[in-house]
């Protein structure tokens, strides 16, 4: 009887808990989005846009349901876009990701700005250096927007599996203390999406691979085509959709540190500096053990394949090596690479070259042994067939008697 | 059925040792041949941008224009989102631009035609996802003119019933208006059957033609179209509005949107103060 009473709390409760998240979608449609300076009376019109001078499409529509259920959606045009008091919006300022945008954040109770991650962004190797720092081609880093969307929250269901259960479960809970159900669902959504990996592997393998394979590009900044990650087995399992396959992010930005804040490896801050490898590859603050048993040896070996500056080393043919832009790379190779890393690749080419022969070999002639076995055995019988031919003719027998 | 599965199992091995020479080709053998020949690829494209810059040139089209035409998914959370990718876009769109099949101006112009005047280019893009070019850019005078204009489907080409309806999203309609002449006592279409076929004809034969016989093509093209267009307050207005908006299927609230003092009051400010701009398009970008 008591399990009985309970459940119907449970079906009663759920029952609310979803009507209040059907409320909640249906708000979002014009109901979240504080449009007070009415934006989408032009904005909701999806073909306002135009070909700015470079020939870039620039669309300015907003589709307010997708904006609502954004981790933006509580914030208004104006609180990024600067200047936008006047129509037409002649003035208006660049986005920049680091201004205050008038929205408290609840741990110091200051205006919120995503100044802290530019600054370590703008420090790291993929930013435009400190303080007045500069270096050459500016415009081939990326910017905010070259690797960030305006995210979606998450749906209650994504996080636990299937269901929403447990996360209206967990709601329930918040609201009955912080009675606002909206803004209970707002932070729960905001802290659970942080919760969970954006990208798959694949995918972040895609965004990275989207610059760094450019091999012209990479070549201006003195570095390698990323083409040298592909020739790994982290890379291969990436590839098969193996769970928890380590793709770039897992050796560059492990457990513990930020993809703002990543760094070259020779600053002794960086996860793959020669002293802090042992601690990437086995062990990521107990979180993520990959090599449990790695030692400094197996650490410091060459995870990516050996690429174009070992080739250049090596005196070989490299296709793009009359190009402007490899003359920083050929500087650098030989500061990069030591004689003994030549060798190896040397070495590490005849295996590859061995091993793909052998194979080859061993499995085309032994297509080669089965398929004339095949033809054989086709053949009229003779020999070992007649066990064939003779059960056949058993079953002849047996269909006319 | 012994003897059938025993033939399945057959087939089946014989489709498994199939699969597996493939994937066995492809790391070992095929590898190699695929390298001899990116090698041979990478050399020649060597050779060709040592000797020739049309091959360059390739590539800098191919990256401005076909660029546009990826897509990309994004996983919200609770869908997945598939659009046009657009280079440094930061909010989710959701929307695709399809494109007018029957408007033989885009042809030439693009379904993005406006880019003249700074304040005007894109409410004009924006208007021109439902708005035929014809009905701000041709004035209909005299006997012409007829004050009918009709929706036609953006697909087909067909005249359709109105497709604004309660709660449809603004200007997402499959469909555009076009404006109705009357020549010689018929009332018909602007875009008239001869017209577009001489357009069409244009761009196919434009290879072909000399400079002067384009020049005289064009001319004759754009004969309908006036010097100046319809503007913003020609219809965004409470009396006399060039567009009938009732007839065209329009619901009294949209109507009342339309020609709201919200509106209209941006309108005759923006007139107020780009005015020369406005009755002058293009001339003076500079100023």
């Amino acid at each position: 009887m008591h399990l009985i009473t309970r459940n119907w709390i449970q079906v009663l409760l759920s029952a609310g808990i979803l009507l209040f998240c059907g409320a909640g979608t249906a708000s979002t449609g014009n109901g979240i989005m504080p449009d007070t300076e009415n934006c989408l009376l032009c904005h909701r019109y999806p073909a306002m846009g135009r070909f700015d001078k470079t020939g870039r499409k620039r669309i300015f529509y907003i589709a307010d349901e997708l904006f609502a259920r954004s981790v933006h959606g509580k914030l208004r045009c104006k609180n990024c876009h600067i200047g936008l008091d006047q129509i037409p919006h002649t003035n208006v300022r660049k986005v920049d990701c680091s201004t205050k945008c008038h929205i408290k954040e609840p741990s110091t109770g200051r205006e919120f700005s995503h100044i802290n991650m530019v600054r370590k962004y703008e420090a790291s190797v993929h930013g435009r250096g400190a303080a007045g720092g500069s270096k050459p081609f500016p415009e081939d880093l990326p910017t905010c927007k070259y690797c960030h969307s305006n995210r979606m929250y998450n749906s209650l269901d994504g996080l636990w599996g299937k269901s929403e259960a447990l996360s209206n479960e967990t709601l329930a809970r918040c609201v009955g203390c912080h009675t606002r159900k909206e803004w209970a669902r707002n932070f729960y959504s905001h802290f659970t999406h942080r919760m969970r990996r954006r990208r798959t592997q694949d995918e972040v393998v895609k965004l990275c691979t989207s610059c760094h394979e450019d091999q012209k590009k990479m070549a201006r900044h003195g570095l390698e085509s990323i083409s040298t990650y592909k020739d790994t087995f982290h890379w291969v399992q990436v590839k098969y959709g193996v769970r928890n396959a380590p793709d770039c992010l897992s050796c560059h930005v492990p457990v513990g540190y930020s993809t703002h804040d990543i760094r070259p490896r020779t600053d002794p801050v960086s996860p793959i500096h020669l002293s802090n490898r042992v601690r990437t590859c086995s062990n990521q603050g107990g979180v993520q053990v990959c090599h449990p048993g790695a030692t400094a040896q197996f650490a410091s070996g060459r995870v990516h394949a050996y690429g174009v500056k070992a080739q250049i080393l090596a005196g070989e043919k490299v296709p793009d090596e009359q190009e402007p832009e490899m003359s920083a790379v050929i500087k650098r190779a030989g500061m990069d690479i030591s004689e003994k890393e030549v060798f190896h690749y040397r070495v590490l080419k005849l295996l590859k070259l061995f091993y793909k022969l052998l194979i080859g070999g061993v499995i085309s002639f032994m297509l080669l042994h089965q398929s004339m076995h095949f033809l054989r055995s086709r053949r009229k019988p003779h020999g070992t067939g007649q066990a064939f031919s003779g059960k056949q003719g058993g079953n002849d027998q047996g269909r006319c008697g | 059925m012994k003897k059938l599965l025993s033939k399945l199992y057959l087939l089946l091995l014989m489709a498994f040792t199939v699969f597996m020479m493939v994937v066995i080709w492809d790391v070992t053998l095929g590898k190699l041949v695929a390298e001899f020949r990116h090698r041979k690829l990478s050399q020649q494209a060597t050779e060709m941008k040592a000797g020739q810059k049309e091959a360059s040139e390739t590539t800098t089209f191919k990256q401005a224009i076909l660029e546009g035409e990826k897509r990309v998914k994004h996983y919200l959370g609770y869908r997945v989102l598939e659009q046009r990718w657009l280079k440094g876009h930061f909010h989710h769109i959701d929307f695709d631009f399809k494109p007018d099949k029957h408007n033989y101006c885009i042809n030439c112009h693009g379904d993005m035609p406006h880019d003249k005047v700074k304040e005007l280019r894109a409410f004009g893009n924006m208007h021109a996802s439902f708005i035929g070019c014809q009905t701000c850019h041709v004035r209909l005078e005299g006997s012409a003119r007829t004050g009918v204009f009709k929706w036609y489907d953006r697909t087909t080409g067909e005249i359709v019933d109105s497709p604004v309806e309660k709660g449809t999203q603004a200007g997402a309609y499959n469909a555009k208006i076009i404006p109705f002449e009357r020549i010689d006592g018929r009332l018909q279409r602007v875009d008239t059957p001869e017209r577009v076929a001489f357009a069409r004809d244009y761009r196919k034969n434009e290879k072909t033609l000399t400079d002067i016989q384009k020049s005289k093509a064009k001319k004759i093209i754009h004969k309908i179209v006036s010097k100046k267009p319809y503007l913003c307050g020609d219809c965004h207005r409470k009396e006399g509005s060039l567009l009938p908006f009732k007839e065209l299927g329009y619901p009294q609230e949209r109507i009342n949107v339309i020609v709201s003092t919200e509106v209209v009051g941006m309108i005759h400010k923006y007139t107020e103060f780009y005015m020369p701009r406005i009755l002058h398009p293009g001339e003076s970008e500079e100023k």
